[in-house]
């Protein structure tokens, strides 16, 4: 395992986790490249209307919703890089501590829904909140998806070695995407004018 | 503890939360120039997803064509945005 940690740059190269993932998530992201332009030429079409919708969002939520992912991504990756060294006490606390900060993002993205309910917004009000809905609904299905993952992964850490690495790596690649597509749903839905 | 807090992964860290506070704070004050700050963010987010694959998902490590894959993705994918944002406005 030397090599796949060492800073050379003329290692082998090395795909994490296993193929399959890697179509998965690229399948995944190329569905959601297709949300993000149908979003901007939508919002076209209409963008008064996008403009004073999306000001009836709150976007200090989101913010912090982004920092949630980001740290979160930061502790799995501290955490395949421990599980790589053996270190699988530590892998464990860091995938709990990835794991707090998923969960804080669904319960924020659960008080933003009651909050727009409160106000009387629902998916059938206008186009944006029809797409607000949408794909911040389905990505919320994918943060439950990884929330499962690294939660099966700390389980395994009870009996997990440094040759159970792929298994974390794979989790690990998912739980990146997760936090990668909310990167562009968040300037698009919240910030774009 | 303080080896964490060194690590580059940290440090990286610490550019994407700032890169997201920037665009919140580019976004709130565009009052004059709407679509520099909208292509701005836009921007910031493929930087920040290029990092994200690039160090956290480790594909500047996977071969080439993982590699040109996903860059080429962001290229298809910002290239797309910013330019039907600047056409259709």
């Amino acid at each position: 395992m030397a090599e796949a940690t060492s800073p050379q740059a003329e290692r082998k190269a090395h795909l994490p986790g296993e193929a399959g993932i890697w179509l998965f998530i690229l399948g995944d992201m190329i569905i959601f490249g297709m949300f993000f332009v149908a979003f901007i030429y939508y919002r076209a079409q209409a963008p008064a209307l996008f403009d004073a919708s999306q000001a009836r969002l709150n976007a200090d939520l989101a913010v912090v919703n982004t920092l949630l992912l980001l740290t979160s991504s930061l502790f799995v990756v501290l955490a395949v890089e421990a599980v790589r060294r053996n270190l699988v006490a530590r892998a464990r606390r860091l995938l709990m501590a990835a794991w707090l900060c998923g969960a804080g993002f669904v319960v924020i993205k659960i008080v933003e829904y009651r909050e727009k309910s409160a106000q009387g917004i629902n998916l059938l009000t206008d186009d944006f909140f029809m797409y607000y809905y949408m794909y911040t609904g389905i990505h919320l299905v994918h943060v439950l998806l990884g929330l499962a993952f690294l939660a099966w992964l700390i389980a395994k850490c009870r009996t997990a070695t440094a040759a159970d690495t792929p298994s974390f790596e794979v989790g690990a690649s998912f739980w990146h995407m997760v936090d990668l597509l909310w990167i562009m749903l968040f300037p698009l839905l919240y910030l774009v004018k | 503890m303080a080896s964490t807090l060194r690590h580059p992964a940290t440090l990286l860290w610490l550019l994407l939360a700032g890169a997201t506070i920037l665009s919140w704070f580019l976004s709130g004050h565009s009052a004059s120039n709407h679509a520099l700050a909208t292509v701005s963010v836009i921007l910031i987010a493929l930087a920040k997803i290029r990092l994200i694959i690039w160090y956290f998902m480790e594909i500047r490590h996977a071969p080439a064509m993982w590699r040109w894959i996903f860059d080429g993705w962001l290229a298809v994918v910002g290239i797309a945005l910013i330019a039907l944002y600047l056409a259709l406005r």
